[in-house]
């Protein structure tokens, strides 16, 4: 559990290099660290809604989980412009039979930031758990099967089907194809939540002291144009066409009762805001768009 | 500077005999009283500022772990006070000249001259201390020594200024400033070459724009970063 501080802004992408300039020369930091992360935003599968009882806690929420993966993928500069018709951007498929990488899932539930008025920056407690999987269950006979038979899956986005595709094939093979690429799909499932949206984040962090200064965007499946996605990769577009930059400036704090600490950490990020403030205008995010509560009306 | 205040009356030379025949009370109207005693309040002023330094830097020298000296700032800061006072000191004795060249001081019948009479001495000293002899002394052999190095006086110096100053005016005076291109380059766009310069200028500039509407997808507006956090959080825009 962190409780982390935070502020937000944007910058077109034609200040990109100025503002890493400047952000180079403040934290003196010259190779940025490189982010590439891929998110599955998951939702409880079943709605829980107890009676109401006077004298109990019924305040019970659900909550959106994000599942925080690497992705590993050179072949995206982050300081070039990602065009509409430019070069085509693709990411690698993670749940292929081929794929035997070791993955860390993070799993991450996060509380509605702090209400409040005159705050200095947008305080939120954040949950976290890691998890390494690895497909260890299947051999690798099955696998050279599995590949000739089947090698037009779906990504996993569209999860509805394997359902239908178990209850078909009766065969053994396919079902443990199945739970092989999908493994951590299955997992989840298990775990009784259901995967609604995917992104990818591709960018780069810097540190200042305690400040951790992150500079992204935020790529989505491309699904206008059909069969540009191939078997290995998945076609990506830019969540924002504009090729806007998003800008998160954020500390954690590792008790949210730790008072002197936040406080500090505050007026660091207020400075911080101060200095930046003819590059980029800090802001304190809305709470309201962070609210990863399940509203139970959906 | 009333009479209980000081026992000594000031008068100007051209009164003084009346007043010492005949002992009327003493007629202060002559006499620029509060300049005069503005001088005593300003001098009282620099001792104290004085005073004030002198106790800081003696206070860090006789304990240099407890006190500390004070900054450079604070230094130019107290410097920079110092000198108007002395300016404004130099003012008041400047336009009191006269008046203060011509003034004799004595003390009145009533004064207890032998009982106060260290004070007496004191009071009537006309004649500088001998150590403030020998600092206006050496003061000044240390300004002639400067100036017979550099072999310029500040007159000289003050008569250079004045010629500099001059100077520029006149040079500034013959020129007219108008937009941001010198006479010969607004020749140089006048010709074909110029023109054609100009042209290319305008086609880059068109060009980075075109790039930059490409860029932007039809220089659409970036999404708020509360929208792109919605989405990070609730996968929903």
């Amino acid at each position: 559990m962190v409780h982390q501080l935070s502020l937000v802004s944007s910058i077109p992408h034609n200040k990109y290099l100025q503002t890493i300039s400047t952000l180079q020369a403040l934290t003196g930091l010259v190779q940025p660290q490189p982010i590439s992360t891929y998110t599955l935003i998951s939702k409880p599968s079943t709605v829980f809604k107890p009676k109401f009882e006077p004298g109990k806690v019924n305040q019970i929420e659900q909550y959106f989980m994000k599942c925080i993966t690497n992705w590993r993928d050179d072949s995206i500069d982050i300081s070039k412009p990602i065009l509409k018709d430019g070069d085509i951007v693709s990411a690698r498929r993670l749940f292929r039979p081929d794929d035997k990488t070791e993955r860390v899932w993070t799993l991450q539930i996060s509380d509605i930031p702090i209400a409040g008025k005159n705050q200095g920056c947008c305080q939120q407690t954040v949950y976290e758990s890691t998890l390494v999987h690895t497909h260890t269950r299947i051999d690798l006979n099955l696998e050279d099967k599995v590949k000739e038979g089947k090698d037009d899956f779906e990504d996993f986005i569209e999860i509805d089907p394997p359902e239908d595709s178990e209850v078909d094939s009766k065969k053994t093979e396919d079902a443990l194809a199945e739970q092989r690429r999908a493994s951590f799909l299955v997992f989840l499932q298990d775990l009784g939540y259901e995967v609604i949206n995917q992104f990818w984040i591709k960018g780069i962090r810097f540190f200042h002291g305690d400040i951790i200064i992150e500079i992204f965007k935020v790529l989505i499946r491309d699904d206008t144009t059909a069969n540009n996605s191939t078997a290995e990769r998945i076609k990506l577009k830019l969540l924002d066409e504009s090729n806007t930059f998003q800008i998160r400036v954020y500390m954690n704090v590792s008790k949210s009762t730790d008072v002197e600490q936040i406080n500090h950490g505050t007026k660091e990020l207020i400075k911080l805001q101060e200095f930046l403030k003819n590059l980029f205008i800090l802001e304190i995010p809305d709470r309201i768009f962070m609210d990863s509560r399940v509203t139970l009306t959906k | 500077m009333s009479q209980t205040q000081t026992p000594f009356n000031i008068s100007t030379p051209n009164s003084t005999h009346q007043q010492v025949t005949q002992h009327p009370p003493p007629d202060f109207s002559q006499i620029p009283t509060d300049s005069l005693e503005s001088i005593r309040n300003r001098l009282n002023q620099i001792h104290l500022s004085l005073r004030k330094l002198a106790d800081q830097i003696n206070g860090h020298n006789r304990h240099p772990n407890k006190i500390k000296l004070p900054s450079y700032s604070h230094f130019q800061n107290q410097f920079q006070v110092l000198i108007t006072q002395l300016t404004s000191i130099a003012s008041i004795l400047y336009s009191n000249e006269d008046l203060l060249r011509n003034t004799n001081v004595y003390p009145v019948p009533n004064f207890p001259t032998s009982a106060q009479e260290g004070l007496l001495t004191t009071l009537l000293r006309k004649k500088a201390l001998p150590e403030v002899d020998e600092w206006t002394t050496t003061a000044l052999a240390k300004s002639e020594s400067e100036s017979a190095q550099t072999s310029m006086n500040l007159q000289k110096y003050d008569e250079l200024a004045q010629w500099c100053f001059a100077k520029v005016q006149e040079l500034r005076d013959e020129f007219q400033f108008y937009g941001f291109h010198t006479v010969e380059e607004l020749d140089f766009l006048e010709t074909t070459e110029g023109k054609k310069e100009a042209q290319e200028k305008k086609e880059l500039e068109n060009q980075r724009e075109e790039l930059e509407i490409k860029l932007t997808a039809g220089n659409k507006k970036g999404l708020h970063p509360n929208q792109v956090l919605k989405f990070m959080y609730q996968g929903q825009i």
